[in-house]
């Protein structure tokens, strides 16, 4: 309990050495304001702020672990997998898709912080025996990123990252590389650190083994770091579905095969995220990739204009 | 023959195109796009696929990993197009068509003409893995109406673009009617969605048949409720009138593996089979339906077209109006402290010197009526409370320094304003000019972005934007050398200012003019104009009262507000009344006066109006009068054609 408090005084330190170098960030460019990029870059710093006292609030709450990803990709399946309640958040065609924030914890007052910031309309928190367990961690699942109803979705989920500390990126391992996803997670991924994102394939039980293995994850695997530009925390292909008490497949379209990785996502939530005092090194990891993607924009635009001259 | 097709139709579309592109040349219209798109989709596309035996073309689109190969593959009764869970695998359209088209000269051709490439045959499957041109395929089996498309997908990104967009595009451009295949996780897709609505929609309208390849655990009702959706999605209101069946695909095992062909299942209202009712379109009705849409959009966007172009040859003119005016008011500020005085004493000397003897002697009694006058001026300057009452005794340097300022202000004043993004006019409510230009800035405001506001003064300011089509005439302008501009028109304003010797002779001519046209009774009268030395005065009050033009007389009330202050003038108005003038002097003093002072402006305004021009505003004149003039012609052409195309759409059903 000494070891933690300490813990927690040392990074709250940390974290305010990370603000005094924003903020000073932030003034130097205040005083340029005759440099173009200046302006956007200063609003990047003042968000950045912003980001930043959140997570000192947060300290001693909760590990907020959410599930973002495009329509029909399977988050909510995987809520459920992962929570090991079939019917916690509503899933498969039959649902209206979901519409708000579903939160998974030990007790209502656990999300307590998320329902502050997000408005009791726009989050349903569930609470079971199964998330006894889950001392240090908050499950959230979003509305989809991608349908024709994004305009009122896209305002929840920024609300939502911006209250997160790990990413769960999911995909539809049908067709994972579809643009409109990538780049609407483009700029989200960039405030997370890479240890803080996971990018889960799921649906992979629609793919051929060999495929799946030998084309589809080495490909995609490229396709994420080109376009992210960072190595997340894992790359794993899930069945979220195979992993539901009662999957009730199709008869014509069950399983091809029996591999993914959901164990290792279990684990990584369960055990690393669930740790005590991980959630305190996640916030700091995460600020401190804060500073370093404004510290490298600012530079990289300092550098073009170097060029320039 | 229909007359959609015939020659009359092809050449007034032609034109209409010609046009409609040196319009959006001329006048730098911003819809050039939409121009480029019916222009590509009528006069390209529409003749070679006339022909009786061009079969009715069939694209099968959707989202990567959607089925689309597999669809292709089960439609064809023969696996060709590669499958495979991995999104994104076909990367150039296959065509096929029936075999029997192998010997039809030409067909080949204009199926591949939209993709702007020869006929290639498929030789091996992995082809299609390749970017590249589409390929072509033969199959007995299909009917000779019919050719199916197989396309990318549309979705895939790489490298921050989408891989196949283009290709997908030219596929959709190039079809009769789509067959379009979605899944549960991309049917309500935006990004999908409104590519495919777009490629749809944009110029004319293509049919489609949809396919939901779902779970078999989904009920006909929810299959039925999402294709409605994309339905409404793609088409809006009109979706029942253009989708022409939905259909039902199972997500299965065995098809997914190629074991098995897909089974396409009529789903609702839909009875028939795809590849039957795809088989029973008439190919000629279809694409007659399609042409006839996207001959009405061309139709309509062409006329929206028109209609912008009059807009904006409308700003154009409004644009050159506004530059005229600014440049008149510019020019009366450049003759602000010219020597009019100078002018009329000279007119008086002329005057004097072809006097009879009699008038000469009267002329001394002149000197003692001239002293109440002087009085009332005192009096007028002292009620006035002005304090530059001392202006008119200006020595000639200080004059000649004002003027030289005068011109400098006026022509930087000028060259601001024919550089800048737009005009701004202050004009005085009831001048006509003002009334004209007010009412032209309101009809166009939406259009042009010009604004009109009253000032706390009660004038009326106008502004202007400038039209793109000077933007290139601007430019140039703004890098011209504009210290040498200036000094150029200084070195010159000693001709401006100065008695020239044609306006001299002018002088002489009206005073000849004046004379004989005197009568008798008037010559008598010339006694009373004898005493005329206090002319410069009067003279040119006497025109601002009687001259109905507004713009001279605003030039000589400068002028005059340069001699005794503005006060003073406004006093001076009541002199000829309180003087003791009767109507009939006044009318004579006007009748001698209001030449004078007309030859003199005009002579000085032309001169500066003619500088001005040759050093500011000349290019942007030029260039906007033949734009104005060119654009009228081609407004004209599209109008007649656009009268053809109508009656075209009357009688083509």
């Amino acid at each position: 309990m000494i070891d933690e408090h300490k813990a927690r005084l040392r990074a709250l330190g940390e974290l305010e050495s990370v603000r005094a170098e924003i903020q000073g960030l932030a003034e130097t460019l205040e005083q340029v304001t005759l440099w173009r990029p200046a302006a956007g870059m200063g609003k990047a710093c003042e968000e950045a702020l912003v980001m930043l006292d959140r997570l000192a609030e947060r300290f001693d709450r909760k590990l907020v672990v959410t599930l973002v990803g495009p329509s029909g990709s399977g988050k909510s399946t995987l809520l459920n997998a992962l929570s090991g309640v079939d019917n916690l958040s509503l899933t498969g065609h039959r649902r209206p898709t979901t519409q708000n924030v579903v939160a998974f914890c030990r007790q209502t007052a656990d999300a307590g912080q998320l329902v502050e910031a997000l408005g009791e309309e726009t989050i349903q928190i569930k609470t079971s025996a199964a998330a006894r367990d889950l001392e240090h961690v908050i499950l959230i699942d979003t509305p989809d990123t991608d349908s024709t109803h994004q305009e009122r979705h896209i305002p929840i989920i920024h609300k939502a990252i911006g209250l997160s500390d790990v990413l769960i990126c999911v995909f539809d391992g049908e067709n994972p590389k579809r643009r409109d996803h990538t780049d609407f997670l483009t700029p989200y991924v960039r405030l997370f650190s890479g240890p803080s994102l996971v990018v889960a394939v799921n649906k992979c039980d629609r793919l051929a083994e060999e495929e799946l293995t030998e084309t589809i994850m080495p490909e995609f695997d490229r396709y994420i770091r080109d376009a992210w530009s960072v190595k997340p925390a894992a790359v794993l292909c899930l069945s979220a579905r195979s992993h539901l008490r009662h999957p009730a497949w199709d008869p014509e379209a069950g399983p091809k095969h029996a591999r993914d990785q959901f164990d290792r996502l279990h684990h990584l939530i369960r055990d690393t995220f669930n740790a005590s005092g991980y959630s305190v090194d996640r916030r700091l990891k995460n600020a401190r990739s804060i500073r370093d993607y404004l510290k490298q924009a600012v530079g990289e635009e300092a550098g073009k204009e170097r060029r320039h001259l | 023959m229909d007359p959609l097709y015939d020659d009359r139709t092809i050449d007034a579309v032609t034109r209409l195109k010609d046009a409609a592109a040196s319009l959006a040349d001329l006048l730098v219209l911003p819809s050039r796009p939409a121009v480029d798109a019916w222009q590509k989709a009528v006069a390209g596309r529409l003749i070679p696929r006339l022909r009786p035996e061009f079969p009715l073309v069939a694209a099968i689109c959707g989202g990567g990993s959607a089925g689309k190969s597999t669809l292709f593959n089960t439609l064809l009764d023969r696996a060709i197009s590669p499958t495979g869970g991995r999104a994104g695998i076909n990367r150039r359209p296959l065509i096929a068509i029936s075999a029997q088209h192998r010997s039809t000269p030409g067909i080949a051709e204009a199926l591949c003409d939209p993709f702007g490439c020869d006929p290639q045959p498929l030789e091996a499957a992995d082809q299609l893995a390749v970017p590249g041109d589409p390929l072509l395929h033969y199959e007995a089996t299909l009917p000779p109406g019919l050719a199916l498309l197989d396309t990318p997908d549309f979705d895939t990104g790489a490298g921050g673009g989408y891989q196949n967009r283009e290709m997908a595009e030219q596929s959709l451009d190039a079809a009769d009617v789509l067959i379009y295949i979605f899944t549960n996780a991309n049917y309500n897709n935006r990004d999908n969605t409104d590519f495919i609505a777009r490629m749809l929609t944009a110029v004319g309208t293509r049919n489609s048949f949809l396919v939901y390849r779902a779970y078999p655990a989904f009920s006909d009702g929810e299959i039925l409720d999402h294709a409605g959706t994309v339905g409404r999605n793609l088409y809006g209101d009109r979706a029942g009138q253009h989708v022409l069946g939905v259909y039902r695909a199972g997500e299965d095992n065995r098809v997914a593996a190629g074991e098995q062909p897909m089974r396409i299942v009529p789903v609702g209202d839909t009875r028939t089979g795809l590849m039957a009712a795809l088989s029973q379109l008439d190919p000629r009705q279809v694409k007659h339906a399609l042409h006839r849409s996207i001959f009405e959009d061309a139709m309509a966007q062409a006329e929206d077209f028109l209609q912008e172009s009059s807009a904006s040859k409308a700003h154009l003119a409004l644009y050159l109006e506004g530059l005229r005016t600014a440049q008149r008011s510019c020019v009366q500020d450049a003759l602000g402290h010219l020597p009019m005085d100078a002018v009329v004493r000279r007119f008086s000397e002329i005057w004097r010197d072809t006097d009879p003897s009699h008038v000469k002697l009267m002329r001394q009694t002149g000197r003692v009526v001239e002293t109440p006058v002087r009085l009332l001026l005192r009096a007028a300057k002292w009620i006035g409370g002005s304090s530059d009452a001392k202006r008119d005794k200006r020595p000639d340097n200080e004059v000649a320094a004002a003027m030289e300022a005068d011109l400098v202000h006026a022509a930087n004043q000028l060259r601001k304003t024919a550089v800048d993004p737009a005009i701004g006019l202050h004009l005085a409510p009831g001048d006509p000019a003002a009334d004209g230009l007010r009412k032209t800035v309101r009809r166009l405001a939406a259009d042009t972005g010009a604004t009109e506001q009253t000032t706390s003064e009660g004038q009326v300011a106008l502004q202007i934007p400038v039209h793109p089509a000077l933007a290139a005439a601007q430019d140039k302008l703004r890098s011209r050398d504009w210290r040498a501009d200036v000094d150029d028109m200084l070195a010159r304003r000693e001709a401006l200012g100065s008695l020239t010797s044609q306006l001299e002779a002018e002088l002489r001519r009206l005073v000849g003019e004046q004379r004989a046209r005197m009568t008798t009774f008037d010559q008598i009268r010339q006694t009373f104009a004898a005493m005329l030395n206090i002319i410069p005065a009067t003279a040119a009050v006497t025109y601002v009262l009687h001259t109905g033009d507004p713009v001279g007389a605003a030039g000589i009330k400068v002028k005059l507000a340069g001699l005794f202050g503005l006060n003073d003038l406004y006093a001076l108005v009541a002199i000829p009344a309180t003087a003791g003038m009767k109507k009939a002097d006044l009318k004579q003093l006007e009748a001698l006066l209001a030449p004078v002072a007309r030859a003199w402006l005009t002579h000085k305004l032309t001169a500066i109006e003619r500088l001005f021009e040759e050093k500011i505003t000349g290019q942007l004149l030029e260039r906007g009068a033949q734009t104005l003039d060119a654009a009228a012609g081609q407004i004209h052409a599209m109008a007649q054609s656009l009268d053809h195309g109508r009656r075209v759409l009357e009688n083509t059903t």
